[in-house]
């Protein structure tokens, strides 16, 4: 990996860098699309190209199931099963067997869980992930990480961030040997809950690796904690990490939280958020989310966005006609996908083109007053980008401030 | 009446050529070749031209099924699409008729292109075979989403002419109450249908270039005299009160561009029996027997390549949609045949031969055999890397190899690439030519089924509708090289030689009689079938859960992170 930081805010800790791996460049601020399952819902690699996106991530748990490691093995990896030439990502799989299996149990040696094809008790270990990771081929790896949830307290939070650790030494080990790590950039999770002593030791423990270290993320987060929490989390870890390394925040999507962790120095994130809520026939914009199919759109021709470059937007596909076929035609689902992911990458291209010009605080005001002039800006936004020099409300004459964590949806059915 | 367009309607022509044959029956149902073209006198100026025998796509909600709008426009085989406008009724006014200030408001609105598509409004979703309540005397029953509403007859007209479409369907009243339908049901068939078709012409422009282009259903059920009677009563010359609404016409046929034929209720009234196919290539005959040769003839809810084939043959149809095609998409099925059959039969099996002795049409892709399969979808077409990198044959003799062109045999580097910032690096370079990339894999199509990813019905939608698109020029070029008689014994041979019964001795299970209605053969009832278990696995997760909470529809569930 070729990682170079081309500007800093003079502000805030936002910066613009330049990834380049094997499969080409990715300019960070990035937001990584997910495609679990070796595809982004109802498209094809080609039309993620076009869209502009050059870096999204395959799910390695889902992957050792479907298609399995031999099949990927075969064809030469998950670039070649998915006819995807740009760069791509793995998670270590960890996340997925903790969430999606009951009976999952952690011991020092890996994750035991029950195959849920055959039933036969199956151990996932750090050295297992790499090994799946390889055959998978993503441009970057993700160690395997000892999952808490979020809310978790008291002892086992500080036992999993130790073992997260412990599991690092064995992944790094593992992956030198294999002699993949030219080709395959394996980042560290710094794990430690809402626990900022906890997050202290990992830090600093991590850190001290750096030099056998691609990138950083941030797990253990976007598992319903408060936000202020979140934030706080965020900016201790983005201030512990080194600068010379990408900053990965896992599992995040919307686009206050976006903005807010690019400010705190966050150089990634992935979220099947914007995937997701298309399906549901919610647009994402800058003016804040559309849910299309409020009666209000029915008769509609505007496009979801003005001025958006995406294939929806730009051929005049209208909100009436994706009012009346959304969440019952697929291509409906298909078309709102293209403009959501559109959307985050605008947003973040956007965050790239502030940060070089200098003008990134602006960028972050008029962000937030497009998007919640009207209903409030929340809390804790205001709180995170006022504690790296960002008054969200300097000028304006009667700040409307709401407290919660919440986003501004348009999630009643009116039909 | 259904009004002049802003700019009088595209001019729609067809030629049709009878080809001689050795058989005693007429040449009016003989195989023919044609041409539809639609010309724009608008300032586009575009011309559309579809060889005939050829295909055309149905729209559900105004989409292709599956398809974006960048995969309807890189799909040449889309050319005629059909809107039916049902859906549309669920809100008052429908939105189609909004768009105040278009030329085009079918082709604006539903993002179709006017110089690739030729648009056709139609009142019904001709593959919906439900039952309905009775049509009045002024109104027509459709069905939105909400249940069935009462389309009428005035307001249809003027649904019609507000969203100017390139061809319009006259309203006929065509029964879908339970079969058998009355000798007096099907007099009042006839009589509301003519009655409809003058109040959708009447006045009449009298430039004949203002006219709309007009398609006609041939109605009068499977009741042979009851067809011959509409059709006659379309060319004989109008009397009195119905002269005069329709001056200066001498009679009806005069002002119909086309006509058409819907297959499912004529078998539905034949309470779905596959020995009946004999049965509707007679009923099609009678209704055509006393209309002019050069309209083109138009057949919707085909059930395949044989029926496609008999109806050539046969009836001399011009027109096939291919609802059939994209259905099989949805159960996973990757076209693979060809017309003429493939030469070589030896070699690799191509799709599977059968217990009968007869081969796929295609691949059933939720097959575990497929999971390890890492070529193209269809063994008798190139792909674009393959096509590419094989010299094109020297000899004149030498069979030319077919090529699929769908972005799933065939991808391409995308022509662009948005950038979303200054640094920006990935803009293609616009001097490096068109790359095809390598043609997705059967066991990605195969993996993308079993993970419930949409993604596989959008790339099986485009190869399925490449692959009609070449069987209609494979049998476009057999006629025109080697004429009729040798074009029958192909279609012989082609009957013996794939499985593409509807009904097989393996559907007893297969539920309710509608439903067998699958192109295929047992191909497509087993991925049907295929399809119905991997549904119903998903729907026990998480997806029923979501549908519970959300109390809506949710398309895709396999999201898991
Ligand atoms: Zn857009
Ligand atoms: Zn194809």
């Amino acid at each position: 990996m070729q990682f170079e930081v081309l500007a800093t805010c003079h502000t805030t800790r936002a910066r613009v860098s330049r990834m380049k791996l094997a499969h080409g460049v990715t300019l960070l601020p990035t937001f990584m699309p997910v495609a679990t399952q070796a595809a982004i819902k109802g498209l094809t690699a080609q039309q993620m190209e076009s869209l502009g996106v050059t870096l999204i991530l395959n799910n390695t748990y889902h992957l050792n199931l479907r298609p399995g490691i031999k099949i990927l093995n075969e064809i030469g990896g998950a670039h070649k099963f998915q006819g995807w030439n740009r760069n791509l990502l793995t998670d270590s799989g960890g996340f997925q067997l903790v969430s999606l299996n009951k009976f999952t149990t952690i011991t020092e040696e890996g994750a035991l869980f029950q195959d849920p094809f055959t039933g036969e008790p199956t151990m996932l270990t750090p050295e297992e992930s790499m090994s799946i990771q390889h055959a998978i081929g993503g441009d970057i790896v993700m160690q395997l990480d000892d999952v808490v949830p979020s809310l978790t307290t008291g002892p086992r939070v500080g036992e999993a961030m130790q073992r997260s650790v412990r599991w690092l030494d064995r992944c790094i080990e593992f992956h030198q040997k294999s002699g993949r790590d030219e080709s395959q950039n394996l980042f560290a999770i710094v794990q430690g809950g809402l626990d900022p002593e906890l997050r202290k030791q990992c830090l600093e423990q991590m850190v001290q690796r750096k030099d056998r270290i691609a990138g950083f993320a941030i797990g253990g987060l976007s598992g319903g904690e408060a936000k202020d929490i979140f934030w706080r989390t965020i900016k201790q870890c983005t201030e512990g990490l080194p600068a010379d390394r990408p900053r990965y925040a896992m599992g995040v999507g919307f686009a206050e939280d976006l903005l807010v962790c690019v400010a705190l120095g966050i150089d990634m994130a992935d979220c099947v958020f914007p995937t997701r809520t298309a399906r549901f026939g919610v647009a994402l914009t800058f003016n804040g989310p559309l849910n299309l199919k409020l009666k209000k759109h029915s008769h509609d021709l505007k496009p979801i966005e003005e001025g958006c470059p995406c294939p929806t937007c730009s051929s005049g596909t209208s909100r009436a006609l994706l009012h009346h076929t959304i969440t019952i035609e697929t291509a409906a689902a298909h078309t709102v996908t293209m403009h959501n992911l559109v959307f985050q990458a605008r947003l973040m291209g956007g965050a790239r083109d502030a940060i070089l010009a200098g003008t990134f605080p602006e960028y972050l005001r008029k962000f937030f007053e497009d998007y919640y002039g009207d209903s409030g800006y929340p809390q804790w936004c205001c709180d995170a980008l006022k504690s790296v020099g960002v008054d969200l409300l300097e000028g304006l004459e009667k700040p409307k401030v709401v407290q919660g964590d919440g986003a501004r949806w348009e999630y009643a059915v009116d039909q | 009446m259904i009004r002049l367009s802003r700019m009088g309607p595209p001019r729609l022509t067809f030629s049709a050529s009878p080809l001689p044959s050795s058989s005693p029956s007429s040449s009016h149902f003989n195989p023919r070749l044609g041409c539809l073209t639609l010309q724009r006198d608008d300032a586009t100026k575009s011309t559309i031209k579809i060889a005939t025998p050829g295909l055309l796509t149905t729209a559900s909600r105004g989409f292709i099924p599956h398809l974006s709008r960048d995969h309807v426009n890189s799909t040449a085989a889309i050319r005629w699409v059909n809107i039916p406008f049902e859906t549309f009724l669920e809100r008052v006014p429908p939105v189609p008729t909004t768009l105040k200030d278009s030329l085009h408001p079918l082709h604006d609105f539903f993002k179709y292109d006017t110089s690739k598509h030729i648009v056709c409004l139609q009142a019904r979703d001709p593959i919906d075979s439900r039952d309905m309540p009775s049509n009045g005397r002024d109104h027509l029953s459709v069905r939105c989403i909400r249940g069935v509403r009462k389309l009428r007859i005035s307001d249809w007209n003027f649904y019609a002419s507000s969203t100017y479409p390139d061809v319009v369907v006259a309203l006929s009243d065509i029964p879908f109450t339970p079969p058998p339908h009355s000798q007096k049901r099907i007099n009042k068939s006839l009589e509301r249908s003519t009655q409809w078709l003058l109040d959708s012409l009447s006045p009449v422009p009298p430039n004949p270039e203002d006219r709309p282009n007009l398609l006609v259903h041939l109605v009068g059920g499977i009741n042979p005299s009851a067809r011959q009677a509409f059709s006659q009563a379309l060319t004989e010359t109008l009397f009195g009160a119905e002269a005069h609404r329709v001056k200066p016409l001498k009679n009806l046929d005069d002002a119909i561009t086309g006509y058409t034929f819907d297959l499912v209720p004529l078998r539905k009234a034949l309470k779905w029996d596959t020995a009946a196919d004999n049965t509707l290539v007679h009923l099609i005959q009678t209704s055509l027997e006393s209309l002019p040769f050069g309209k083109p003839r138009i057949v919707n809810s085909v059930r395949g390549p044989q029926d496609i084939l008999r109806l050539i043959s046969a009836t001399g149809v011009d027109l096939f949609d291919s609802q059939w095609a994209v259905e099989l998409a949805t159960f996973g099925v990757a076209l693979d045949f060809t017309f003429p059959v493939p030469s070589s039969p030896t070699g690799p099996p191509l799709t599977r031969i059968r217990d009968n002795g007869k081969t796929d049409i295609g691949h059933n892709l939720y097959d575990g055999k497929y999971a390890t399969d890492f070529n193209r979808l269809s063994t008798l077409f190139l792909d674009g890397q393959s096509k590419s990198s094989t010299p094109t044959p020297t000899s004149v003799t030498a069979t030319k190899q077919r090529w699929c062109p769908c972005a799933a045999c065939s991808p391409v580097s995308p022509l662009i690439q948005l950038k979303h910032s200054q640094t920006d690096e990935h803009v293609p370079d616009p001097s490096i030519p068109l790359e095809y990339r390598p043609a997705y894999t059967r066991a990605y199509i195969h993996h993308l089924l079993h993970t419930h990813e949409m993604s596989a019905h959008a790339l099986l939608t485009m190869h399925n509708l490449s692959v009609v698109d070449h069987f209609f020029a494979d049998i476009l070029d057999t006629l025109e090289r080697d004429g009729v008689d040798k074009f029958v014994q192909e279609v012989r041979k082609f009957r013996d030689w794939y499985d593409d019964d509807v009904v097989g001795d393996d559907t007893e299970d297969l539920g309710e009689a509608g439903e067998v209605e699958v192109a295929g053969g047992i191909l497509g009832r087993e991925a049907k079938s295929d399809w119905v278990s991997v549904d119903k696995a998903r729907g026990k997760g998480r997806l029923a859960r979501e549908k519970e909470k959300t109390g809506t529809a949710v398309l895709e569930e396999a999201e898991v992170v």
